[in-house]
């Protein structure tokens, strides 16, 4: 005879080995073991502060198994990974993997693993269609060999900034009692996925990047698409004020907000323009807190519809007061890409540009680079950060040090210049600097900084330039004059 | 017997004459201010009552002398003399908030009836010995340090804040009511007390006499007009390439002109950028931008400061490869008022619907509290210390600041917070207090309509404004609805 619990102990030992990886079966229970996998990421890590120095750096995040070799998991900390290795239940074994798919702004990466014996006993786990708007969600996660999971109490719905990006899209927010979470680590509910987490705060509340949103990318990518964020790359303010909306004309109460200021991140197409009532999207009313009523899960930031149901590269339409008139408008929804802002937000996969000449150290201003200069930043590029000088820059370029040199003697103390100009060439980029340094005027070098900078010129001798690079390469030990990431590799 | 009593007469005698030539505590005086300062983002408002003490010396034409930051917003002062339990009421004759000094007269007659006023001396020597007299820590007792003199540089002027003078730094112990005390040396004023420096141990500052003279002889025409400024960026030409640019040899000599601030016409007229500073009123500038004085290396702005408002510095160039002789003059920059702290004027203010607009200063950032750089944006930090790198127009602005917001119905949806800049108002431009004015008495619509810098925008029905202001000037207890200063 054999006692119940022993048959369930079977039913499970069956389930396991099957190898959910076979397709047409499918079960309906999680199996934290057979789907949950602990990634373990090997990557560069960069000084923005000494651009040429590269130091390594090793987290450990989780990822789960969706299909065949597809193993699902955030972008965050992928950034110039080299080596990613993933260790599954019951083994001690670290299989190689491969990143197939990476994408910052939605912060979604898959990863696969070429080793067959990998994916034996592997079972893939369903992504939910819908959010839970309410109700117990549970966390799982690898935690020093063994599996952690905690409950966590879904708190909202709502829309969010991307952890690794400016794009916005559904977010939801949980409490759990689980420490330092935020790397992946997937949330159940009713045995299907309905996320995984992004970020963590000290207070327990989970960000999670919930499973439709993923779905839906997911799908896109299956069909041979390339699909790319969309962000509006507009802000707006409340049209809360009645007689700010009568001043205009607007005379429908509670709806609309007022556009004040486009193309920060250097994508808008200028459809829309600074003072319009903006008062639907995409088929939404849009009410003066620019919230819109969303069929499944109620009253969001329109910032959301950027991503809800579309791509770039799509138009969506849009309703505005303009002039004291309606007008119909489509918004071409622009891609998310850093690299269009004067100031990139982000820089993921390459290291620091930099480019050395003369001992003078010049970087393009970028968000890493403000955020590794801390408190010793200054009041001028903590100006640019905020407003970059968008209609007179397409980028800047910083002098962010000089190494002490004979050559240089009397600038040693500069730092944090910004460039305006070198040899009456205006200066937007790296390439611009070297080109501009290969056209002396005269037998010298002018450098000139922002009008707003405490200095504004000096000048270098050109013809020792090169002699007194090399020096000051080998005297402070950099391995190379430059990096400069081309417009070529951009594009690509 | 007789030859005894000769003897100790003659010693009594000489100890009287040493008391009356040589000891200088009759002429420092204790002195106690009654202030109350404005509330920089309500300013209608002042804060309550605040009492300190600092100290002063008497100098010649029955004045007492102190710093400025001594006496600031006062509203009643009082002097003590040396020993003298009867307090005296003074009052504020000339004060100099650029150069921290101010001058006092008592108003009771007979005060300074048996007092020798204290003679300015000049420059003392590195490494001499100078003692400060004064009241520290609003002590009763005067207070004696010697110390020694450390350095002699350029400072900036705490008290003032967007100024640097000369100053003097000693180790002798300078301490809050040391402050207006004088530095004596061989019985004359070599400096007065007037500050510290954080971080820096045993050491305090005080105003050389060449400010104080310079202070006295400004205000000898009945007013006091402040420190001129030329309105240049000097900075060290040191590096080969630049000089051999500039046609110059490599042998230490001149500093270069990298910027000529706005708004400075005159410079502007005589002077450009790379142009390079040969000599300063007759005194060699070197490449490291300091002239040689009395045994220290000063930076040549120094040299500047020596001449009066109006008058003309003396400089010899170096343009297009020949020197030449420039006689320019130079003027106080009233436009950078608004950059460094402010005195003796509440900030100005107007309130329109319970928006209450202000002049956006060092004042009004200083009064969001030691982290204030964490509550205004960057821009705004921008918009008032950049200024000078801008056009002349924009140097002479003096931009407007969303203060605060007087909650009241006809504008308790806004949307835009306090400590926006203002940009237009009905359409005008928005440059001063006086623009704002003009642009609310001029419109003639059903609204005023408000744009700021951030990109936002307001409007204010213009007859629930003018309603909301009177129940509002009622219920807050303000004064009037405006106060727009000169």
């Amino acid at each position: 005879m054999i006692e119940p619990f022993k048959i369930i102990l079977l039913g499970l030992l069956l389930v396991t080995s099957s190898g959910a990886a076979a397709p047409g079966k499918k079960s309906t229970f999680f199996n934290a073991e057979a789907s949950l996998v602990e990634i373990e990421v090997t990557r560069k890590a960069y000084n923005y502060s000494i651009p040429w120095r590269i130091s390594n750096q090793q987290i450990r995040k989780n990822g789960i198994v969706i299909s065949q070799n597809r193993i699902l998991t955030t972008a965050d900390g992928l950034s110039d990974q080299y080596l990613c290795r993933i260790r599954k239940g019951g083994q001690s074994i670290d299989y190689r993997a491969n990143i197939l798919w990476v994408d910052y702004h939605t912060n979604i990466a898959l990863l696969d693993v070429a080793d067959a014996a990998f994916w034996k006993a592997m079972r893939p786990v369903k992504l939910a269609e819908k959010i839970p708007m309410n109700g117990d969600l549970k966390v799982y996660r690898w935690s020093s060999g063994r599996i952690e999971s905690r409950a966590a109490e879904i708190s909202r719905l709502f829309i969010d900034q991307s952890k690794t990006s400016y794009v916005s899209h559904f977010t939801l927010a949980a409490s759990t009692e689980m420490n330092a979470a935020g790397w992946a680590e997937v949330v159940i509910h009713r045995n299907g996925l309905v996320g995984l987490t992004s970020s963590a705060s000290e207070g327990g509340q989970l960000k999670i990047l919930p499973a439709p949103f993923i779905k839906r990318i997911l799908r896109s990518l299956e069909n041979g698409d390339r699909p790319v964020a969309a962000f509006f790359d507009f802000k707006w303010m409340r049209g809360k004020n009645p007689a700010l909306m009568r001043y205009k004309g607007f005379d429908r109460e509670g709806t609309g907000i007022i556009i004040t200021e486009i193309g920060q991140q250097g994508l808008s197409d200028n459809t829309l323009k600074v003072g319009d009532i903006l008062f639907e999207v995409d088929g939404f009313p849009v009410d003066n807190d620019g919230k819109y009523i969303d069929p499944d899960y109620g009253r969001l930031s329109i910032s959301g519809l950027a991503t809800r149901s579309h791509f770039a590269g799509e138009s969506i339409r849009m309703k505005v007061w303009r002039e004291r008139a309606e007008l119909d408008l489509n918004y071409l929804l622009p891609a998310a890409d850093f690299r269009k802002s004067v100031i990139p937000e982000r820089c993921y996969d390459q290291p620091p540009e930099y480019y050395l000449a003369g001992g003078l150290v010049f970087q393009p201003v970028s968000g890493p680079l403000i955020r590794a200069l801390g408190q010793s930043t200054t009041l001028l590029l903590d100006h640019y950060y905020e407003r970059p000088p968008i209609q007179e820059k397409e980028g800047l370029v910083l002098l962010s040090m000089v190494l002490p040199d004979t050559y240089n003697q009397g600038y040693e103390y500069l730092r944090l210049h910004l460039i305006d100009q070198i040899n009456g060439l205006p200066i937007n980029n790296l390439e611009e600097v070297g080109k501009a340094l290969d056209q002396p005027l005269d037998g010298y070098h002018r450098i000139r900084f922002m009008s707003d900078e405490s200095m504004l010129h000096i000048v270098l001798d050109a013809e020792e330039l090169p002699a007194a690079t090399e020096r000051i390469l080998q005297r402070y030990r950099i391995p190379q004059q430059s990096y400069i990431k081309s417009s070529k590799e951009f594009s690509e | 017997m007789y030859r005894f009593h000769l003897l100790f007469f003659a010693l009594g005698f000489s100890v009287l004459i040493l008391r009356a030539v040589a000891s200088p505590d009759q002429a420092i005086v204790k002195i106690i201010n009654f202030s109350q300062q404005p509330d920089w983002q309500e300013p209608w408002r002042f804060y309550n009552v605040n009492q300190s003490s600092g100290s002063g010396f008497v100098i010649a034409g029955n004045r007492i002398m102190t710093n400025a930051h001594v006496v600031s917003w006062s509203k009643h002062i009082l002097v003590h003399r040396y020993q003298d339990p009867k307090p005296y009421q003074a009052e504020i004759e000339y004060i100099g908030h650029d150069c921290d000094l101010a001058v006092l007269r008592v108003i009771e007659p007979g005060f300074f009836e048996g007092i020798e006023p204290l003679g300015i001396g000049q420059l003392p020597e590195v490494r001499s010995t100078v003692t400060t007299y004064g009241y520290p820590a609003g002590g009763q007792q005067i207070s004696y340090t010697r110390g020694v003199i450390s350095r002699i540089e350029m400072q900036r002027y705490s008290h003032i804040y967007n100024r640097s003078l000369l100053a003097v730094q000693t180790d002798a112990a300078i301490n809050p009511g040391n402050s207006g005390g004088p530095a004596l040396q061989d019985g004359l004023v070599v400096g007065v007390s007037f500050q510290g420096r954080p971080g820096l141990e045993n050491a305090g500052f005080f105003i050389p006499p060449n400010i104080i003279r310079h202070f006295l002889t400004d205000i000898e025409d009945g007013q006091y007009d402040g420190f001129p400024d030329a309105g240049l960026s000097m900075v060290e030409l040191k590096n080969p390439a630049f000089r051999r640019f500039l046609g110059l040899e490599n042998d230490s000599v001149g500093a270069r002109i990298d910027r000529i601030y706005q708004p400075f016409p005159e410079t502007h007229k005589l002077l450009r950028t790379n142009d390079v500073i040969l000599k300063v009123s007759g005194e060699t500038v070197g490449s490291d931008a300091l002239v040689q004085y009395r045994g220290n290396r000063i930076h040549a702005a120094f040299l500047f400061d020596q001449i009066q408002h109006g008058e003309s510095v003396d400089l010899v160039i170096w343009r297009d490869g020949e020197e030449k002789a420039i006689k320019l003059p130079i003027y106080t920059n009233r436009e950078d008022r608004i950059s460094g702290y402010q005195y003796d004027q509440p900030p100005p203010y107007l309130i329109v619907g319970g928006l209450v607009f202000t002049e956006l200063s060092a004042d009004y950032l200083n009064s969001l509290g030691r982290k204030w750089l964490n509550h205004v944006s960057p821009q705004t930090v921008h918009e008032l210390l950049f200024r000078a790198q801008k056009e002349e127009e924009a140097a002479r602005s003096k931009p407007v600041v969303l203060s605060k917001i007087l909650k009241h119905p006809s504008n308790i949806d806004f949307s835009l917070k306090a400590r926006s800049l203002l940009k237009t108002v009905n359409g005008r431009a928005i440059h001063s207090m006086h623009d704002l004015d003009t642009a609310l008495s001029e419109q003639e619509g059903p609204f005023h309509h408000f744009t700021f810098l951030s990109g936002g925008e307001e409007a204010l029905e213009r007859s629930a404004a003018d309603a909301a202001d009177l129940q509002l000037l009622q219920q807050y207890n303000i004064p009037a609805i405006k106060q727009l200063g000169d």
